[in-house]
């Protein structure tokens, strides 16, 4: 579940980068994010990983409170999260293999079992024959679809992908979204923001779109 | 490839630099321990002598010597009557001029004495202060007329053996500064090169010990290599020493009372090169990550 309210990020500037942010998405809810270039897509991402604090507003994911997080306790909070970032975020100096098996190495799970459910997703995600390459040796999408069996390994109770199709194909974009569809179907709560108007209306699901840092349409 | 080879290089000259420092410290530990000892060997000649006035009788003398023995820092106390330090003058003496060991005016003027061994040796801390304090009390008592126990010798091995000591421990407080600077330095290049790798473990949730611990075993072993290479370099040099007191400066005959470190004494030492390490990596790491990635994200 992730709880937005009255939600304002104010970067130095000022920049107004969220505004007045109301938004509840339930427990195993599918969510579309859309909105322009700059209107503040990944600063919401970004609050919801606790990757920053919100200027004021309440926020809570999964059941943390996120607004007065201690910094104590954000690996926790982290663990039980997913995230996609739009910029990959892997490691050049782990293969494929040891990017996608670090959400599980963060949590203590044995080797053997690292072993047999890594190569699991890499199947899932088309890149079994990529194990043992480095990010640098990959295309952007190959990159990208690393970063979601990342964000995914561990199978956490909240997702978030910023643009986790950005830089696929048309074919490969709809095996990834079959994919968090998949995952939301098993109970984790799925928040994705795509610029591919064509793909939110084809899977027809609940769409929030920003602009400006403001949310439109209610909701 | 370049960016590990000069990380290989960064870590071979902070290893080499930092052995160097320690084996200042090692080196010099040695020296003093050896020093100690071989004044300590020496130093069981010192005796006080106490020439007595002639005037001085048997009764008064006993008296005296009941006196200085009840001081605690006095181990023994001998007479030497005049009979017999007439006899040891002779028989030194006889030698080269039997004339003179012959001429009995000559020979009533030595005087009977005191030959006090304190409790203390030569080489203790203590010893040389105490020396002079009883040297002095003496001086003060009734039928004592002249004091002598090697003042100068005494006196400047015991400045000598401050001095050291004092030195010792300014080098060891300067050589652990260097080691926190040398050591941090590389543990801060090897953050500062790894900066991306802690935010993305950092966002997959990883805990800020897991975070740092890579960086304080390498802090930690740097300082465990280096301490141990410094030992090396120190017993190696020490067998040379002593290998040179067995040969050419046998003279001496001190190689058998030239020792290493204990066991005790090398443990301090490890745990004071491990510390070290650990510590300049602890300085350094300690606000490598704060709970939120510190860097700004992208568009
Ligand atoms: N660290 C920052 N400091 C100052 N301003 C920032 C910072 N991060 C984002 N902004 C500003 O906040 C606004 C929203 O940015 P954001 O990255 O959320 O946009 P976005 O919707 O993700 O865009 P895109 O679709 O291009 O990824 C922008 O105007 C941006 O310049
Ligand atoms: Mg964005």
């Amino acid at each position: 579940m992730i709880e937005f309210s009255h939600v304002y990020k104010t970067y130095p500037g000022p920049v107004h980068a969220l505004k007045n942010i109301d938004l509840r998405i339930d427990k195993g809810e599918f969510v579309f994010l859309t909105g322009p270039s700059g209107a503040g897509k990944t600063t919401l991402f970004r609050m919801i990983s606790a990757f920053d604090h919100v200027t004021s507003g309440q926020l809570v994911v999964a059941n943390q409170e996120l607004t007065q997080i201690s910094s104590a306790d954000v690996p926790a909070f982290r663990r039980r999260i997913g995230v996609v970032f739009q910029d990959f975020k892997l490691l050049k100096n782990l293969t494929v293999f040891q990017n996608v098996a670090l959400p599980l190495k963060v949590l203590g799970e044995k080797e053997q079992n690292i072993r047999r459910r890594v190569p699991d997703f890499l199947e899932k995600v088309g890149l079994s024959h990529k194990s043992d390459q480095y990010p640098e040796s990959l295309s952007g999408g190959e990159q990208q679809r690393t970063a979601i069996a990342r964000a995914l390994i561990h199978q956490p109770g909240v997702l978030i992908a910023d643009e986790p199709t950005g830089n696929l194909d048309p074919r490969l974009s709809e095996e990834i979204m079959d994919l968090l569809e998949k995952v939301c179907a098993q109970g984790t709560t799925v928040f994705v923001a795509t610029h591919d108007h064509e793909m939110v209306k084809r899977r027809n699901k609940r769409t929030v779109s920003i602009r400006a840092g403001e949310l439109e349409g209610g909701r | 490839m370049r960016e590990l080879r000069q990380r290989f290089l960064l870590r071979l000259t902070t290893f080499i630099t930092l052995t160097a420092c320690f084996t200042l410290l090692t080196a010099g530990s040695l020296g003093l321990l050896n020093l100690v000892n071989v004044l300590s060997y020496w130093g069981e000649e010192i005796q006080i002598t106490a020439y007595l006035s002639a005037e001085m009788a048997p009764t008064q003398i006993d008296a005296l010597k009941e006196r200085i023995k009840s001081d605690s820092r006095v181990d023994k106390v001998e007479l030497i009557s005049q009979e017999e330090a007439l006899e040891d003058f002779r028989g030194q003496m006889a030698s080269y001029a039997p004339d003179l060991a012959k001429d009995q005016e000559l020979l009533s003027l030595i005087p009977s004495s005191l030959q006090i061994s304190l409790a203390g040796r030569l080489g203790e801390p203590a010893t040389s202060e105490q020396i002079e304090d009883v040297a002095k009390e003496l001086r003060g008592y009734e039928g004592i007329e002249e004091v002598r126990y090697g003042q100068e010798w005494v006196q400047k091995y015991g400045a000598f053996l401050t001095l050291i000591r004092r030195g010792l421990f300014v080098l060891g407080v300067i050589v652990a500064l260097a080691a926190l600077l040398v050591v941090g330095n590389a543990v801060r290049a090897s953050v500062e090169s790894r900066r991306s790798e802690v935010e993305v473990l950092e966002l997959v949730g990883a805990t800020s010990w897991m975070i740092r611990r890579p960086f304080l075993v390498e802090g930690a072993s740097l300082g465990f290599l280096s301490i141990c290479s410094a030992l090396i370099v120190s017993s190696v040099g020490f067998l040379f020493m002593k290998n040179l007191f067995k040969t050419e400066l046998q003279f001496f005959q001190l190689s058998s009372h030239l020792e290493f470190l204990g066991p005790l004494q090398i443990a301090i030492f490890l745990v004071f090169g491990i510390g070290m390490g650990a510590l300049a990596s602890y300085l350094c790491v300690r606000r490598v990550n704060s709970g939120f990635a510190a860097s700004g994200g992208q568009g």
